[in-house]
């Protein structure tokens, strides 16, 4: 699996039995402010560590950022999706 | 702290690129086991210590779908290569760079296994789930989007960040405060949710 290259086969063209709800926002949201407030907390740890408590403390960093990225790209998806059902 | 437990905490440590690679990260001094089985050339243990240790890991990994009759020592110059590979072609993430290299080399290996050992290989089939460059084009080419289209973001990012992003069970119990066994559950779920969409993706198996 890959972060972002263009999909040959026609995995994206297949139907998923149900689209994203609004529980589905809902749910992307608390973990994206809970990601926040991880990644928050870890920045702040991180600009009084020791260099040798860095690397830990940057690597959870990355993860927190991750999450961030992951849950903006599908809400991004489902707003596209919207838009697309929106009537003209 | 029982020395197998700092061993295993040392090993599971994010460290800085260039840092030595501790024999307990190839998890559970794997490669010390190897060369002790005169299965690794002493050679072939100095380029696994010149690895990045990211890459590193992959080596444990990759020797595990493969059975024993693979020389470890050719895993290893194939591993080495992927990373100079994947240095000199600037990819964002080495270590998936590396291992999209290594896989497609242990792929290659197995497919002509198969096709000389297996009563019941289909070749028209390997040959649709690789792609023209012999790679694991179906495989590789799922991205995020993919993944949480078909699974939902609860089930997917949980798939996502095991699979992907190398998450411990333990760490993604810790975030989403259920135990171990519902992540584990959750993860098989969605894999096999993943697996069925990539089967019916590419036709009955006959």
């Amino acid at each position: 699996m890959s972060a972002g290259s263009p999909l040959r086969s026609g995995l994206r063209a297949m139907p998923v039995a149900e689209g994203p709800g609004p529980e589905e926002v809902v749910a992307v949201a608390t973990d994206l402010a809970q990601a926040a407030a991880q990644l928050v907390a870890a920045a702040d740890a991180l600009v009084t560590a020791p260099p040798e408590a860095r690397p830990t403390l940057r690597a959870t960093l990355y993860r927190w950022q991750t999450v961030l990225a992951l849950g903006a790209r599908r809400l991004a998806q489902v707003g596209a999706g919207r838009q697309d059902r929106a009537p003209a | 702290m029982s020395p197998r437990l700092d061993r295993e905490r040392r090993a599971t440590e994010p460290r800085e690129p260039g840092q030595p690679l501790l024999r307990a990260d190839l998890h559970g001094g794997q490669v010390a086991r190897w060369a002790r089985a005169g299965r690794l050339h002493p050679a072939s243990r100095e380029v696994i210590a010149a690895l990045d240790p990211a890459v590193g890991q992959l080596l444990y990994w990759s020797c595990r779908d493969l059975d024993a009759s693979v020389e470890l020592d050719d895993v290893v110059q194939t591993l080495a290569l992927a990373q100079l590979e994947a240095q000199a072609a600037a990819e964002p993430s080495l270590r998936l760079g590396a291992q999209r290299r290594l896989r497609r080399w242990v792929w290659r290996v197995r497919w002509g296994r198969g096709r000389q050992r297996r009563l019941a290989w289909d070749d028209a089939r390997m040959q649709s789930l690789a792609g023209p460059d012999s790679g694991l084009a179906a495989a590789e080419e799922i991205v995020w989007d993919d993944v949480v289209r078909l699974l939902g973001w609860r089930d997917g990012v949980l798939v996502w960040l095991w699979a992907v992003e190398e998450w411990s069970l333990s760490e993604l119990s810790a975030w989403r405060a259920v135990s171990k066994q519902h992540i584990w559950r959750r993860v098989r779920r969605g894999l096999a949710r993943l697996r069925a969409a990539l089967a019916a993706d590419h036709g009955p198996r006959r």
